[in-house]
Order: C-alpha cells, then structure tokens, then sequence
C-alpha cells in the first residue's frame, strides 16, 4: 500500500529498491535524469509487476529549479507519497592528489544541495502529512575525510548532518528520518576499483534498507560490521588517520 | 505561494496537500468557478470528506470546500420536496425534516455526508434493493456552469446524468431539491438475528426482499469452512400510525444519539477504547464476541429512532481515529446476484489466504441503477473495511489487486467514492480493453 518516490533510481540502489517495491504492488515514481533509461526501466517493471502503479518523472539533479516541480510531479502521479528516498549520487575518480574544481562541485551539486533540497521540499510535505518516511543515502565516507576523495566525503558528510538535522526538527510530527551508509555495494560506483570488500548487491541492501526503514532504524550501515568500523574510523585520532588512514 | 493544508480521505490513508477555499454564499462559488476558468487551474469538490478515497483530495491543487454551504433552504409539505445548498449535510437534513414528517428517500450509513457529495457518489443506502440510489429522487439540481453562471438542472433534463455519480467533475452542485418520504412516526420496528452461513444470509436477504424495506448484515470475515460468511442480520420497516401514535418521534431529542454510553462513559472516549482492538487478534475477538451475543439474545424485535438505527458508527465519534497514523480502507466488492455467492465467498477465503481479515464486512441488497456512471448491479455488496499497517500493507495490495480481477471477471463494479486504490481506475482500462 506503500506511495514511495525514488530520487535517482535508474541504476544500483536506487533501481533494486524500484524493483523490490513494485514487486510488492506498491506506487512508485521514480526521478531521473535520462528520459530513455527511465521509460526502459518502468516498461521493465510494469510488464513484470502489473499489478504496481508505476510513473517516471524526468529530473536533473544538477538543475536546482527542476527539483520542487519533479516533487509535485511525482505526487501528483501517484496520489500521495508515504516514503521519499533520495538516493542519488556520484562519485568521480581522482588521481589521489589533484582536485578538479568542476567534478568536486559537480558532486556536491548531486549529492548535498539536490538532497538537502529535495529532501527539505519531502519534510514539509511529511510534516503537514503528519506522518511519512524520509530516506536518505548517504556513506560511511561521510564518517571522516579522507585523502582520497575529499570532496565525496565532504558532500555525504553534508548529507549526514543535515539529516541528522531534520530527524531532529521533524520528530515531533510523526516523521521519521532515516540515514543510511550503505558500505560497499556493487554498482557501477565502484566498478573496476581494487581494494572492495564486504560488499553487498544492490538488491540486498535495497531489502535490508526497506526492512530496517520499516523497523523504526533511524541511521544505519547495510552490514552490522560496517558499523563497527564506522565508530572505530570516527575515533581514530587525527595525527594518526592523516599519516595511516584508509584512502 | 498559497499556503496549503491537509486534506483527507476518510480513511486517512489517502491525502493530498491542497489550496483549500471555503465559500460561504453561492456567489462566492460562482466567482471561484470564473476565477479558476480564466486561471486555466482545475479544481476538485470537496463536501463532508466522508469518502473512503481520494476523490475529494487533489495533490498540490485546488479544492473547494462547501462545508460553510449548508443551509437548509425549504420544504414544501404540499409536494414534499426540500431544498438544500450542497453543503448541508443529512444531518442538518434531519434535523430539519423529522418534525415536519419527513425523512430522506435513501441515506448512507453516516449522517455526515453532504448534498453535494450524496450526488457527485449517488450514494446509496440500506434500501437500495428498494429505493434504488439518491439521484432516483432527485426534483432538480442547480449547479455552476463552467463561468460560474447558474443552471437549474430539472429532474427530465438529460443534463442532469452528467453531475451524478461524476464526482464534481462537470462543476460543483450548489443547490439541490430532494423528494422527501413522508413518515408517520420517527421510529423503525426493527428485527435482528444471528446466521450461520454466507448462503443462509444471502438467502434471507433474497426472502425479507418484499416485507422489508431496510435490509443490512454484518459478516463476521474471520470463520472459515461452514461457519463462512456467518452473519449479524438486522431488517426494519418504518413504524406506522396506529401502533404509536401518529408524530412520535418526531420531536428530535426522541431522535439524536446520547452522548454517553449506559449514561455513564463519555462517547468520546470510545475512540480510544476501540484503539485497544484494533489489531488482528483484538477484532477476531471483537468479530466473535458480536456474532455469539447476536446469537444468544436469539430473534430480536425492538422498535428504534431513524436515526439510531441508520447512523449506527456516528454514535462513535471519529472512531476512525483508531486506525491512526496509516489510515484504513475500504473495498466494497459489487457483484451481479447470480454470481453473489460464489465471488463472494472467494473473497472471504481470499483473505485468509493471504492473511488480511476485514475487521468490519458490511453486505447489502442491490438493484440495478438506471444512471449512466451506475455501480450497482442487480445483486450484492459486501464494503469491507481493512486497516493500513506496515506489516499487512504487501499483503493488503496484493489482494486488492485479487479482488480488482475477481470483480471484472464476475461483471461486477466498483464503486469509485469507496475505491481507496486506483481500482477504478483500473477497472475503466480493463472495459476499455474489452470492447
């Protein structure tokens, strides 16, 4: 019975969690960039799942003013909305050492001010509702900046905090705020890269996320012991994470 | 930016967040009409909001509210026919006609619902086998054109098909003129009795058909085998001059529900006790404790006020309350006579199946319906309500969907003010398929 939006779900995460709930019969309306991988995706599901009420609604996340309208838009096609799920995100390789202006802006643009916005215009809605589902994905990169990719880590650390935030101003309204740091997952995200380990399906962590989001769990890793490593990454002393710490 | 507020399906599992007017006078509604026009914006109606759905919501859009419509303009004791503004509710209705002598052709379970809203559903009633749907009895309508003009729209007039059971889709209602029953006293002489089977219920419906002018039986959803579709049967007909006397009943402290229960606990508490049970076990109890004192009090004859006897959930104010925070819906199953026993029994055995039971199963009487957005068949109904949890949700759809196919393979319908789903939507590509 569940009315579920899905911000950016053409592909890993996003796409699993798509199939899991159409699987179900449920409502979704998914947001996405490319008009042609969007139809492909709900022509798919809607012939596999027919008695699921799929829409798609076109949305660049690096386009600010596309982000209130594709919120209506989704309402709109699929009456009202329990869950919103933003689930959008990029990461762009780095040599390491370099940073390059427009992928590190690029990033934040996706991964921190479309979320926060989308993920804001989601709460109000919630709020007035007076009760929903508010989710969104972020990382274990979050936990600590590291040398790497500092502006990915910068921008889920954003993301964190400010869902942190919003659990915090939408709690006395029935709303629940959920974060999640899924860990590895195998997506194209982080295809070809060396060093993967623990690393789940897309379709594991879209079941663990959806069963945890109805449990109640407000912030979450898709593997218990990507937790435990969480809190030990988080309280690594500083001169001791800049000269060993993971890249 | 208008600022927007919640508006809900009575069920409160359907919403929308709309830009909400309220007219008081018919001008008012006809300079919103032309508003909107030249604004190019659509709008939905919106009355009492006593629809189980969604269509007197609209998600980010306008919704006019005619719940500040609602006087009672007039009744002509001559012919019998009252006027009424599209917000008044059958309550307001009552009040006004009971100490006059007259009573509503056909009203709904709820006396909260408006005029508007009793059109814009055709609603139906106890007596629908009977009676036939509200629309039957409608004298005339005055409605707002798409400039806000007013057109009185006369009961031979083919305009009049086009507002009814269309859900404000053609402009909004806001007037109506009703033909009225005349009544000799304010009270049913009512019989109740308990039956063990689905098809002992249908039967008995099929035999009180001619003596009975209400019909209604609740059916305990949760026994299986030949306990299936075991029933809580209650039958009326209007108490006539001579064994009381004439205008008893009519005074209307004879007719409005008490405030208390026993005269000792506040109704208003009685949404929270109700709350209590509203889980699988708690409405299994619930659903037996009813039928066996139904049984043990044995072949019940009492006489009742109309009101008390019609209204039956209103004497709980908002009990929907209990289904808080994810709501409840209702499926109301219609289903031609010839295949009632058959579907409807599948329909209970596919609860069990799946593992949703309907905490309240409503079956009623049908005749076919001469309007063109008809629902009813000739044959039954059965409205079965089921809350919204997280963990029956998968299951609760899953039959839905169930009970969607069923329904057009049986020729039966659904009845959109009641479709909390999309199941009417549904429905219509399935008949567009077919032809």
């Amino acid at each position: 019975m569940k009315r579920v939006i899905l911000a950016g779900a053409t592909d890993g995460i996003g796409k699993a969690l798509a199939e899991l709930h159409a699987s179900k019969g449920y409502w979704v309306a998914i947001l996405g960039r490319d008009p042609a991988k969007l139809d492909a995706l709900l022509g798919g599901l809607s012939s596999r799942f027919p008695a699921a009420t799929l829409r798609g609604v076109v949305c660049d996340f690096r386009d600010n003013s596309r982000l209130g309208p594709a919120f209506d838009e989704a309402v709109r096609a699929i009456g009202h909305c329990d869950q919103f799920v933003y689930v959008a995100g990029i990461m762009h390789a780095t040599d390491g050492v370099t940073s390059v202006p427009e992928d590190d802006a690029e990033m934040f643009q996706v991964n921190t001010v479309a979320a926060v916005q989308l993920l804001g215009i989601a709460g109000n809605y919630f709020r007035l509702a007076g009760k929903g589902q508010l989710v969104g994905i972020s990382s274990i990169a979050g936990d600590r900046g590291r040398k790497l990719n500092p502006a990915y880590c910068a921008s889920k650390a954003g993301l964190t905090t400010y869902l942190e935030g919003l659990r915090n101003r939408l709690h006395p309204f029935g709303v629940q705020v959920v974060t999640v740091k899924p860990g590895f997952v195998l997506t194209k995200m982080i295809a070809g890269r060396s060093g993967v380990f623990w690393a789940a399906s897309p379709e594991e962590a879209a079941a663990t996320i959806d069963r945890r989001v109805d449990k109640g769990h407000e912030v979450f890793y898709v593997y218990r012991r990507w937790g435990i490593l969480g809190l030990i990454l988080r309280h690594i002393p500083r001169f001791v994470f800049k000269r060993v710490g993971p890249p | 930016m208008t600022a927007l507020e919640l508006v809900q399906g009575f069920g409160l599992y359907n919403f929308s967040l709309s830009d909400v007017h309220r007219p008081r006078t018919v001008e008012e509604v006809q300079a919103l009409v032309a508003r909107f026009k030249s604004e190019g914006r659509p709008y939905v109606c919106r009355g009492a909001g006593r629809s189980y759905g969604p269509v007197a919501t609209h998600p980010g859009g306008a919704v006019i509210d005619f719940s500040l419509l609602n006087n009672a303009v007039s009744l002509d004791a001559e012919s019998g026919v009252m006027k009424l503004q599209a917000g008044a509710t059958i309550g307001d209705l009552w009040r006004y006609a009971v100490p006059r002598g007259f009573w509503p052709p056909v009203v709904p379970g709820t006396m909260f619902v408006t005029m508007g809203g009793a059109v814009s559903a055709n609603i139906h009633g106890k007596n629908h086998y009977k009676r036939g749907s509200f629309c039957e009895h409608l004298e005339a309508i005055t409605a707002a054109g798409p400039g806000g003009e007013l057109i009185r729209i006369p009961k031979d007039d083919p305009r009049l098909e086009e507002f009814v059971a269309a859900y404000g889709a053609r402009g909004p209602i806001v007037e109506i003129e009703l033909g009225m029953k005349r009544i000799e006293t304010g009270y049913f002489d009512v019989e109740g009795f308990t039956l063990p089977s689905l098809s002992e219920t249908l039967a008995a419906f099929e035999s009180g058909k001619e003596t009975w002018e209400y019909q209604v039986a609740w059916i305990d959803c949760y026994p299986s085998g030949a306990d299936l579709g075991r029933s809580a049967v209650h039958v009326a007909n209007h108490t006539p001059a001579g064994e009381i006397p004439a205008g008893k009943g009519f005074d209307l402290a004879d007719q409005e529900v008490p405030g208390t229960i026993a005269g000792i606990v506040p109704k208003g508490l009685l949404a929270q006790v109700l709350a209590l049970f509203t889980f699988d076990l708690g409405m299994h109890a619930v659903n037996t404790g009813k039928f066996w004192a139904g049984k043990l009090l044995g072949h019940t004859r009492y006489r009742q006020p109309l009101v008390h006897f019609n209204f039956l959930l209103d004497s709980i104010p908002d009990w929907r309350r209990a289904y808080r925070p994810l709501g409840f819906i209702q499926y109301q199953i219609f289903v031609p006579k010839e295949r009632g026993l058959d579907v409807l029994t599948e329909a209970i055995k596919l609860q069990h199946r799946l593992g949703v039971v309907s905490y309240l199963g409503v079956l009623k009487r049908h005749r076919a319906d001469r309007f063109r957005n008809a629902y009813t068949p000739e044959g039954y109904s059965l409205a079965l309500d089921f809350p919204v949890t997280r963990s029956n949700s998968a299951a609760l759809i899953q039959l839905c969907r169930t009970y969607d196919r069923l329904v057009a393979e049986a020729g039966g319908k659904v009845y959109r003010a009641k479709d909390c789903v999309g199941s009417f939507e549904r429905s219509q590509e399935f008949l567009a398929l077919r032809t």
